[in-house]
């Protein structure tokens, strides 16, 4: 290696401190600290009592508690509602939009505000609406005779109620990739199959959405990682009640921690959803070099 | 098999007309090429003929059915484009299939069809590949081929060989001509490249502007062109053009310039007359004998 070459990392190296700085202190350093908690002994509520080592026994707890068990079915059940709508919704919206239709450019714009509001704000506006005996929607259903509906309160509604706000909220995610990859479809395709007389949904079926299926994967692959750690919407809807009706992962760890004082459960549980995670994310990863090799 | 015909056929998008009117009469099993610069409207007729623009004005026949408000599907066309638009994920075979999908046909006939055209096209070694593992040669027989097997009555071609290069360009060119002897289907051939509309035409309409400026035979158009623009676009290296001047000698009129001069057209006779100001022309309307040759 050449002076200059050294002399160039060196710099290249005090640049880099900073970020290298931050992200070890925000990231690395609480992660590792997770960790080293997930093995110990450590109740907030009596911070004195010393944090002794337990092995894997933090962990043994979260796998066979059935609180966690019920939270990660919540949020698998959440997932598959939530990105199903959001993506039928979504390629639905995208198709709409991309038509060379006067006012598409305004709608598509008026399509994207869910998607730029805060999560908590959402889970506030949805709380105006969802409210029991004030909510607009229990409101405007009295109206056509409807018997008023426990949106939040109650267990059998309140998982769809936050499915229908997380919808709301992300569907135009979905949309906007899609759009995005509807419009560097190139156009002659269509026209071959216009000749031919393929019918819209042959071609829907067979020209486009094989097309669609690498940016497809993608979104879905970025929803999934959002969907799987969904917690501000809930948390100010329904704080994961009644009961634990809408308790998902995130929520499960937030209480462990947070509520019980539990840290080492928490921790471990943390861990137990990072491995599932980054088996999704591998398993993503895998089908969408498939669909790459495919092409 | 078909005939086509247009009658005052316009295109405007609003109000900017790029084909002002066009009559075209297309026999059945004819060649025609339509010719001419980028932007003189050929590719806006042929779309037009297809279906896949409105028309603005006019109307388009084919086997004497206006087809003015038809969807393209019940035209009996097949398009062959420039950029191939084969489905990229498909692989040929399917490509074909999905061409023949809207006629619901058994599965014994479309492989039939399929294995009859690429047999003609040379595609048997290829019916598993995709697009993408295709040369550009390959993929407009492809494309050729998935119009084929729909066996319409006219073909439409929008420059079909301009993504190819030189050799190839010859190579599809022949084959083209080939297949048009042997089918016998009428065929509308769109492009700017006068070599392919020399060799390929039975009939070459140049256009100019969203205007014909001249129908007729490749020989007509190129020992004939009916106006100075013809005369300079067909042809390379393109007709020698001088500015004369007619003047009056013994024999009769003569046309002079400052390298030479001579004698004036038969027809002309009788027919120049001398301006008060004594300024005789004739714009040259004809081809002029060449007196290098």
């Amino acid at each position: 290696m050449g002076y200059v070459n050294r002399r160039n990392r060196t710099i290249a190296g005090v640049f880099l401190l900073p970020t290298v700085a931050v992200l070890f202190l925000t990231t690395i350093y609480p992660m590792l600290y997770a960790l080293y908690l997930s093995f110990r002994n450590y109740d907030l509520a009596k911070p004195f009592i010393p944090r002794i080592f337990v092995g894997f026994a933090n962990f043994q707890e979260v796998l066979t508690s059935g609180p966690f068990m019920h939270s990660m079915l919540i949020t698998f059940k959440l997932m598959a509602v939530t990105l199903t709508f959001q993506f039928v919704i979504g390629v639905g919206l995208a198709l709409l939009v991309t038509q060379r239709l006067p006012g598409m450019a305004a709608i598509r714009t008026l399509l994207l505000i869910p998607m730029m509001i805060s999560p908590v704000i959402v889970g506030l506006v949805w709380l105006f609406i969802y409210f029991p005996e004030l909510g607009y929607l229990n409101y405007f259903i009295s109206l056509i005779g409807i018997n008023p509906v426990p949106w939040i309160t109650s267990t059998q509604w309140a998982l769809t109620a936050i499915a229908i706000a997380d919808i709301w909220q992300w569907t135009p995610f979905v949309m906007m990739g899609t759009a995005a990859a509807l419009q560097s479809l190139s156009p002659e395709p269509y026209e071959a199959a216009l000749i031919d007389g393929n019918s819209r949904i042959d071609v829907f079926l067979y020209v486009t959405l094989p097309q669609l299926k690498p940016v497809l994967i993608s979104l879905l692959f970025l929803r999934a990682i959002d969907a799987f750690k969904i917690y501000d919407i809930i948390f100010v809807l329904t704080k994961g009640g009644p009961g634990d009706a809408t308790e998902t992962i995130a929520l499960y760890i937030y209480r462990q921690s947070f509520t019980f004082w539990r840290m080492g459960v928490g921790a471990a549980a943390s861990f137990v959803s990072l491995i599932i995670i980054s088996v999704l994310i591998t398993l993503f990863f895998k089908s969408m070099q498939k669909s790459a090799v495919a092409r | 098999m078909a005939s086509v015909s247009l009658s005052n056929v316009v295109k405007a998008f609003g109000a900017f007309k790029v084909v002002h009117g066009v009559d075209l009469d297309i026999a059945d099993g004819e060649f025609v090429v339509l010719l001419g610069p980028s932007g003189c409207g050929k590719t806006t007729t042929l779309r037009m003929v297809a279906g896949l623009e409105d028309v603005s004005g006019g109307e388009i026949c084919i086997a004497g059915e206006a087809i003015n408000d038809r969807p393209p599907k019940d035209r009996k066309i097949a398009m062959v484009f420039q950029n191939y638009a084969l489905y990229p994920h498909m692989t040929v075979r399917q490509n074909m299939e999905f061409a023949l999908k809207p006629q619901k046909l058994s599965k014994a006939e479309v492989d039939a069809k399929i294995a009859g055209v690429a047999g003609m096209l040379g595609l048997d070694a290829l019916l598993q590949r995709k697009p993408a593992q295709l040369s550009g040669g390959q993929r407009q027989r492809v494309a050729m081929g998935r119009a084929m097997v729909r066996t319409p009555e006219v073909f439409l071609f929008d420059e079909p060989l301009s993504n190819l290069d030189l050799k190839l360009r010859t190579q599809v060119r022949m084959e083209i001509a080939k297949l048009h002897k042997q089918l016998g289907t009428t065929v509308i051939y769109v492009t700017h490249d006068q070599v392919e509309a020399m060799t390929l035409a039975d009939k070459i309409v140049i256009m100019k502007d969203g205007y014909i400026e001249q129908i007729g035979s490749p020989e007509e158009v190129f020992a004939h062109p009916k106006n100075l623009f013809v005369a300079t676009f067909i042809g390379s290296p393109s007709m020698n053009l001088f500015r004369m001047t007619v003047e009056r000698s013994e024999k009769g009129p003569v046309l002079s310039s400052a390298a030479f001069t001579i004698a004036a057209p038969a027809d002309m006779n009788g027919k120049v007359h001398t301006r008060p100001g004594g300024d005789t022309r004739h714009p040259p309307q004809r081809r002029p004998p060449c007196p290098g040759r």
